[in-house]
C-alpha cells in the first residue's frame, strides 16, 4: 500500500509539473472573464445559462487535460525507460497501475474543485444580478463528483488500453471511440425503440446490444441538464449511476492490472 | 539571428503580421460575401444527429444556436423593416433542433413563438413548440399562457384559450389569467363559458382573497348573462333590440337590474351587448 501511495503522489507531483495544467490554468481565467459577456448575451434565466457554461467548461477542460496527462506521461514512461526501471524493483506491476491509477483521479479531483471553485463565485454573482431562475451552490459540487467519477473510469480505460500496447496513439483513439460511444448508446437504444429502428437487421440489432453491454455508459454521468433544471434529481437514480461507475471503473482496472502483469516491456 | 533579443523580435514581428493579415482581409471578406451569402443561416444535421454529436454538451449548443439565430435575426433586422420571408425556415430548424437538444432551455420557445405568431402567422408550429415544451416542463406556466393567447387572439378559438389561461393561473397560483380569461370570454360573447370557468375557478381555490375577486367577477357576469337573455326574449317578441334596461323591466322580462358589484353599471350598447361601465374592474 505504501509503495501505492508513493507511485500515487509521484504521479500527481509529475501532472502538475506538466505545461498542459498551467494552459487549463490560463484557459479557466479566460472563462471566467466569459462570464459577464454571457451575461450580456443571456436573454432568460441567466443562472441557468451561466450554471451550464461553468459545468460544460469544467468537464470539457479536464476531459482534455486528464486525456492528455495519462497518455503524455505514460508516453514519457515509455520513452525515458522509467517504466523498466520501475518493473525492475522490487514493487508488484498491480502496485504501478493502482499507483498511476490514483494519482491521476486525485489529480482530478484537486483539479475538478479547483476550477469549480474558481468560476462558482463569478456565476454566483452575475446570477444574483437576475435572480429569474433558481441558483443551488451544492448542485455545482455534487456535479463534481459525478465528473470525477467518469473521469476516473475513463482513466482506467486508458490504463487499460496501455497495457494492451505500448503505442499511446492507440490507446488515445481507443479511449476517444469509448467516449463517443459510451455517450451516443442511449441514444442509440432510444431509436431501436422507434419504428425504424424496430425495422433494422436483426444483425445490427444484435451488434448494437452487444456493444451496449460491453461499453460503459457514459450518458448515466452526464448529470447537467437534471442540476440544471432540477430534472430527474431522484436520490435513487444518481446514487445508482455513482455505484454503476465505481464498479465499472474496479472492473476495468483490474482487468488493466491482470494484463499488465503479463505485458512484455521493453 | 541566433541570440535571444533576435528571436524575440522575430517572433514579434510575426505576431504584427498576423494580426495584420486578419484585419486586412476583414472587411474585403465580408464584401466579397455578398448579401444574398450573408443572408443565408448554417445549416444543421438532423437533430437527433445534432444532439448525439453533442455528447455532453447538449446545453451549450442549444445556447449556441440559439445565440446563432438571434444574431441573424439581429442583422436582417438592419436590412428589412420586418423578418423577411426566407428567415422563417432558419427560425423553425434551429427551434427543431435546439428544443432536441435540450428541450428545457427556454429562450428558443420565446424566440420562435414571437417571430413565428406575430410575423409569419404559423400559429400551428409555434403552438406545436409550445406544446413540446410543456411536456419537459409542465411546471413552465409561461407556455400556457402564451398558448392561451395564440389560440384567443389568432386562432379566435376562445373556449381552448380560456382553457390556457385557467391553466395557467393553476400552475402559477396567479388568478389573474383566470380573471382574464373570463373577461376575454365575456368580451367575445361567450358569457356562459366564463361563467363555468369561474365557478372552476372558485371550486379550486383555497386562498380566501382570491376567492373574493373571483366570487365578484362571477356575481357580475351572472348579472351580465341574466341581462342577455332578457335581451334575447325581448327580440324574440318584438323583433327588435331594446333601447335601454328599463324597457327589459316595463316588459316585464325582468323584475330588476342586477347590481354590478365593481361599482358600475350595466347598459346594452348600440348592437345589444350588455355592458358595464366599470368595464368589470373596481372604479375609484
Amino acid at each position: 500500500m505504501k509503495r501505492v501511495i508513493e507511485l500515487a503522489r509521484i504521479t500527481v507531483k509529475q501532472a502538475i509539473k506538466e505545461r498542459s495544467f498551467y494552459v487549463i490554468l490560463i484557459a479557466t481565467l479566460l472563462a471566467v472573464l466569459a462570464v459577464p459577456v454571457l451575461y450580456s448575451f443571456t436573454m432568460f434565466e441567466v443562472p441557468r445559462v451561466l450554471a451550464g457554461f461553468a459545468l460544460s467548461y469544467t468537464n470539457f477542460a479536464v476531459l482534455i487535460l486528464m486525456l492528455f496527462l495519462v497518455m503524455n506521461l505514460s508516453q514519457t514512461d515509455l520513452d525515458r525507460k522509467t517504466l523498466q526501471y520501475v518493473i525492475s524493483l522490487p514493487i508488484r506491476r498491480r502496485d504501478y497501475v493502482f499507483g498511476r491509477f490514483l494519482g491521476f483521479v486525485f489529480f482530478a479531483c484537486i483539479l475538478i474543485f479547483f476550477i469549480l471553485a474558481i468560476m462558482v463565485p463569478f456565476v454566483a454573482l452575475f446570477s444574483r444580478m437576475r435572480p429569474d431562475a433558481p441558483f443551488y451552490i451544492g448542485y455545482y459540487f455534487l456535479y463534481g463528483v459525478f465528473l470525477l467519477i467518469e473521469v476516473a473510469l475513463l482513466v482506467a480505460i486508458a490504463l487499460l488500453f496501455l497495457s494492451l500496447t505500448s503505442r499511446t496513439i492507440v490507446s488515445m483513439f481507443g479511449v476517444a471511440g469509448c467516449y463517443i460511444v459510451g455517450h451516443t448508446m442511449d441514444e442509440v437504444a432510444e431509436f431501436l425503440r422507434t419504428g425504424a429502428g424496430m425495422n433494422m437487421p436483426v444483425f445490427s440489432k444484435a451488434v448494437i446490444q452487444v456493444v451496449r453491454y460491453i461499453f460503459p455508459n457514459l450518458a448515466l454521468f452526464d448529470v447537467k441538464t437534471a442540476f440544471i433544471y432540477g430534472k430527474g434529481m431522484d436520490g435513487m437514480s444518481l446514487f445508482l449511476s455513482l455505484l454503476y461507475g465505481v464498479l465499472y471503473t474496479v472492473i476495468v482496472l483490474l482487468l488493466a492490472v491482470v494484463l499488465f502483469e503479463k505485458k512484455e516491456v521493453y | 539571428m541566433k541570440s535571444k533579443g533576435g528571436r524575440l523580435l522575430i517572433v514579434f514581428i510575426l505576431v504584427l503580421l498576423m494580426i495584420g493579415v486578419n484585419y486586412f482581409f476583414d472587411k474585403p471578406q465580408v464584401r466579397l460575401k455578398g448579401r444574398e451569402e450573408a443572408e443565408r443561416f448554417r445549416l444543421y444535421a438532423n437533430p437527433s444527429f445534432e444532439k448525439w454529436s453533442g455528447f455532453e454538451f447538449t446545453f451549450l449548443k442549444a445556447f449556441y444556436y440559439t445565440l446563432g439565430l438571434r444574431v441573424y435575426m439581429g442583422k436582417l433586422s438592419e436590412e428589412y423593416l420586418a423578418p423577411p420571408p426566407f428567415a422563417k425556415d432558419p427560425i423553425v430548424r434551429t427551434a427543431e433542433v435546439v428544443t432536441r437538444l435540450c428541450p428545457y432551455y427556454y429562450d428558443i420557445y420565446y424566440i420562435a413563438n414571437g417571430y413565428l405568431t406575430w410575423d409569419y402567422g404559423d400559429v400551428e408550429t409555434a403552438n406545436r413548440l409550445l406544446e413540446k415544451g410543456l411536456e419537459y416542463t409542465p411546471e413552465r406556466w409561461i407556455y400556457y399562457l402564451y398558448l392561451g393567447f395564440n389560440h384567443f387572439y389568432f386562432l379566435k378559438d376562445y373556449e381552448k384559450g380560456a382553457m390556457y389561461l385557467v391553466k395557467a393561473s393553476e400552475v402559477s397560483g396567479k388568478p389573474q389569467y383566470a380573471h382574464l380569461a373570463s373577461k376575454l370570454l365575456y368580451a367575445s360573447g361567450r358569457t356562459e363559458v366564463a361563467i363555468g370557468i369561474l365557478k372552476g375557478m372558485i371550486e379550486n381555490t383555497r386562498d380566501e382573497g382570491w376567492k373574493r375577486g373571483l366570487e365578484t367577477r362571477l356575481k357580475a357576469l351572472e348579472g351580465i348573462y341574466e341581462l342577455e337573455k332578457a335581451v334575447e326574449v325581448f327580440r324574440e317578441r318584438f323583433g327588435t333590440l331594446p333601447q335601454n334596461l328599463e324597457e327589459l323591466k316595463n316588459a316585464g322580462i325582468i323584475k330588476g337590474i342586477p347590481e354590478d358589484p365593481y361599482g358600475g353599471e350595466f347598459y346594452i350598447d348600440e348592437e345589444g351587448n350588455v355592458r358595464t361601465t366599470s368595464n368589470l374592474t373596481y372604479m375609484d
